[in-house]
């Protein structure tokens, strides 16, 4: 089924099939790709979502440092904007969360208040705060995290820094809660020495997962925007934890400076992490989004650049293909084998049409040959036609004629015996009549041979005749070193005859006209063939010779049977011709053409012209 | 037509396929009183019970089918002697030379002279009497060479290949009164009025001293 397609379908099929396939790839790149950044814009969601939390700790963190600043925070505002950074991104369950970090930024008491039983409000908005973070972590994949960069800055994001914080803030507490200045309850120094070493160790991890972000990362970009505000908050907590122990040791001055420097300096490496978080994670979905716009534009162009080589393969393969049938088509049609296909390229098709053409010209060639071939065989079957021709005529009038002979013979000697036998001598003689009647028979069916049939007869070019006929008598004429001149009318129409006879009468002519000029030497031995048309007289067709010329007094016998001037010839010739114009209702004469020569003309008057 | 031909009697055989020419050549050679048997084909003469007196063959040339000079071939192949006379519408030279090459008697254009016709059927007929007399000379001798017994024919062999009485005796292991028995038996059956003779008879048959 496959095979019977034309190549055009073909090609269409391919070049479909690839644009298909094409498209399937893109699709599932773009499947890909969309998975990959919708997962990424979640993160970015989740990021920015926990950036919008840093003011709950600014406002704590500095509440009991500076007094009445939580009136700065409206808990309602958060809720919203907490809600708008959630947006529409799915699965984040924070709702419930948020209603609790509310109810417990509302339970915040306006002035400071010394609790050491731990049950502090402030931790208690920073625990919510946290769980929240670490919820909306959770839920928007940022803990999924894939690159080793981002997962390191969100570890520290999303619950080192709320971590630190809280505990920058427990240690604030323990402080704050004890008595300004003098000498620290036992249980405050065991639990200081627990927090510090927390705290401590917490910072550590921090600067770990920060070494081993950096080295995740491409490039030194996050180390310079990260490396030293993280520094300087750790420096800070640093200092601030010794300077606590310096407190408790000896029992100087409580210095708030150093927790305000710590919590604002620890704040601000968040700040700077969550923005270096936030500008890597643009960064991932802008490469994806660049990858995805990149491959989706190769696939069109792929696509494009297929159906331009489809088209442009139609082109160099079905045009030729086209004009290759054309050609041969034409050359079927009308048989003209010069026709050749005007195709240069150097692939297939190329050699195609160059063995094509050759092919062509060999077949031209061979028609040559054959048609050389027939009109040879043409040639030689009608130089012969004559010849064979009064043979058969000779036979068929010899067999009853030597049976006349030969019965008379037997009639004599019936007669001439000794008892005369009259009844074999009366048949005898009875069949020598049969046989005499059977000669005449025989002479009657060749005389009716010249007039066949007018069925037979077809228009026929006389020009075209001549042509022929010279073709054929070429031979003989160069045989007698014959210059041949030829004048034909275009304008002569066709006449209705039997080609084949009027073929013969032309050679005839020809072929005399040649060997009457066999004697000529002291002179150019001249034939001319000629056609031309008058109104009166209808088509002529001159054959002039330049030779000896006729004997004027024995003009009028030439055109009689076995009368001839020729050594060899039988004398039946010229009226085997005359006859077979006759029987076309024309007319065969012959004119002497001064100073020399004679032309013979057959007129074909009355000829009813086509 | 006459088919009925007695034995003794010289028959003539025309092969053409024109019967104009074949009735004629039929009154002519009766109006000399010759038997005469017509044929159109070559088909129809092989075809046909012929008799075995003397006879003869007026074959056309042209024949539909086969040509007359190819029959004559045919005819030698198939080891059948008789007399060829050809006649042709048109003959040229080669075809006669080639048709006496291959023993015909005689070729006539047609139309031809009766004397010359009749001439060449006495011709023909003369000589296929004489083949046929010799033919029959060896025909009887072999005949009565079948009729000779075991003993008598290698006696034959062994005296016409030159061997005295005694040494045949020898030879073949029996006295030499029987050896004179069985070959005066033999010459007498053999019909042999002398050694000479019945040397040539030998030889014409083939009769050879078998190696014992």
């Amino acid at each position: 089924m496959f095979r019977n397609l034309s190549t055009s379908t073909k090609l269409l099929l391919l070049c479909g099939l690839f644009v298909l396939s094409l498209a399937v790839t893109a699709y599932s790149l773009v499947t890909a790709q969309q998975i990959a950044i919708q997962f990424a814009r979640k993160e970015l969601v989740g990021s920015r979502y926990i950036a919008a939390l840093r003011p709950v700790y600014d406002v704590t963190l500095a509440q009991q440092g500076e007094q009445g600043t939580v009136a700065l925070i409206r808990t309602d505002e958060l809720i919203r904007l907490l809600s708008e950074q959630r947006g529409s991104a799915a699965g984040f369950q924070t709702a419930e969360l948020e209603q609790a970090l509310a109810k417990a930024l509302r339970d915040l008491p306006m002035t400071t208040v010394i609790s050491a039983d731990g049950n502090d409000p402030v931790q208690n908005v920073l625990a919510r705060a946290r769980s929240l973070i670490v919820r909306a972590a959770d839920d928007s994949n940022l803990t999924l995290d894939p690159d080793i960069d981002t997962y390191y800055l969100q570890t520290i994001v999303t619950t080192k820094l709320p971590v630190w914080l809280a505990q920058l803030a427990q240690m604030r507490a323990l402080f704050d809660g004890s008595a300004p200045s003098g000498a620290f309850p036992e249980g405050h120094k065991v639990r200081f020495q627990v927090l510090d070493g927390v705290l401590r160790s917490t910072l550590d991890d921090v600067a770990n997962q920060l070494e081993a972000g950096f080295r995740g990362a491409n490039g030194p970009g996050v180390r310079e925007t990260t490396e030293g505000a993280v520094a300087t908050a750790i420096a800070a907590s640093r200092s601030y934890l010794d300077a606590l122990k310096a407190r408790m040791n000896d029992g100087s001055a409580a210095d708030s400076g150093s927790f305000a420097h710590a919590a604002v300096s620890a704040t601000a490496a968040w700040t700077a992490l969550q923005r270096e978080l936030d500008q890597l994670l643009q960064q991932r979905i802008d490469g994806l989004l660049a990858r995805l716009y990149g491959g989706l534009g190769l696939s069109g162009a792929l696509g494009l650049l297929s159906i331009l080589v489809a088209y442009l393969t139609y082109r160099h393969i079905v045009h030729p293909l086209k004009r290759f049938e054309a050609v041969a088509e034409t050359v079927r049609e009308t048989k003209d084998y010069r026709r050749r296909i005007d195709h240069q390229s150097d692939d297939e098709i190329g050699h195609l049409a160059v063995a094509f053409n050759d092919m062509l010209s060999e077949l031209s060639s061979a028609r040559e040959r054959e048609k050389a071939e027939q009109a040879e065989l043409a040639r030689a079957s009608k130089l012969t036609t004559m010849g064979a021709m009064t043979a058969s005529i000779a036979h068929e009038v010899n067999q009853p004629l030597a049976a006349v002979v030969t019965n008379g013979n037997a009639a004599l000697r019936w007669l001439a015996n000794a008892e005369p036998d009259l009844d074999e001598a009366r048949a005898a003689l009875k069949r020598i009549v049969d046989n005499g009647h059977r000669a005449s028979k025989i002479v009657g069916g060749i005389r009716a041979m010249f007039k066949k049939d007018l069925a037979e007869r077809a228009s026929v070019n006389v020009n075209d005749l001549a042509r022929e006929v010279l073709l054929l008598a070429n031979d003989n004429l160069e045989t007698y070193g014959v210059t041949l001149v030829t004048e034909l009318r275009d304008e002569v129409p066709e006449v209705l005859a039997d080609r084949v006879q009027l073929q013969q009468v032309l050679f005839n002519l020809i072929v005399n006209g040649a060997e009457a000029m066999a004697s000529v030497t002291d002179r150019e031995r001249l034939l001319r063939v000629s056609s031309d048309f008058h109104d009166t007289d209808g088509v002529v067709i001159t054959v002039a010779d330049s030779g000896t010329g006729i004997d004027p007094k024995d003009m009028n016998q030439i055109f009689e049977p076995f009368y001839t001037t020729k050594a060899t010839g039988m004398g039946m010739g010229l009226a085997i011709c005359k006859s077979i114009v006759e029987s076309h209702g024309g007319r065969l004469s012959a004119v002497p053409i001064e100073p020399w020569g004679t032309a013979f003309q057959i007129t074909m008057t009355g000829v009813k012209v086509a | 037509m006459n088919r009925k031909t007695s034995d003794g009697q010289p028959v003539v055989f025309v092969i053409d396929d024109d019967p104009s020419v074949r009735e004629a050549l039929s009154s002519l050679f009766r109006s000399v009183g010759l038997m005469v048997e017509l044929f159109t084909s070559t088909a129809e003469f092989l075809g046909t019970q012929r008799s075995v007196a003397s006879s003869c063959l007026v074959l056309d040339v042209r024949l539909p089918g086969v040509s007359g000079l190819d029959f004559q071939a045919e005819l030698a192949k198939a080891n059948i002697h008789i007399p060829i006379i050809f006649i042709t519408g048109h003959g040229d030279i080669p075809m006669t030379v080639k048709a006496m090459k291959a023993g015909a008697v005689e070729f006539l254009t047609k139309p031809f002279r009766d004397q010359d016709m009749l001439d060449a059927v006495q011709l023909a007929l003369a000589k296929d009497r004489a083949r046929r007399e010799s033919d029959k000379t060896t025909s009887d001798l072999r005949t009565s060479y079948e009729a000779l017994t075991a003993r008598e024919q290698e006696i034959m062999a062994l005296v016409t290949s030159g061997l005295m009485n005694k040494q045949i005796a020898a030879e073949i292991g029996v006295s030499e009164i029987t050896v004179k028995f069985h070959r005066g038996n033999v010459m007498r059956k053999m019909g042999a009025r002398s050694l000479a003779d019945l040397v040539n008879m030998a030889s014409t048959l083939g009769v050879r001293r078998t190696k014992s």
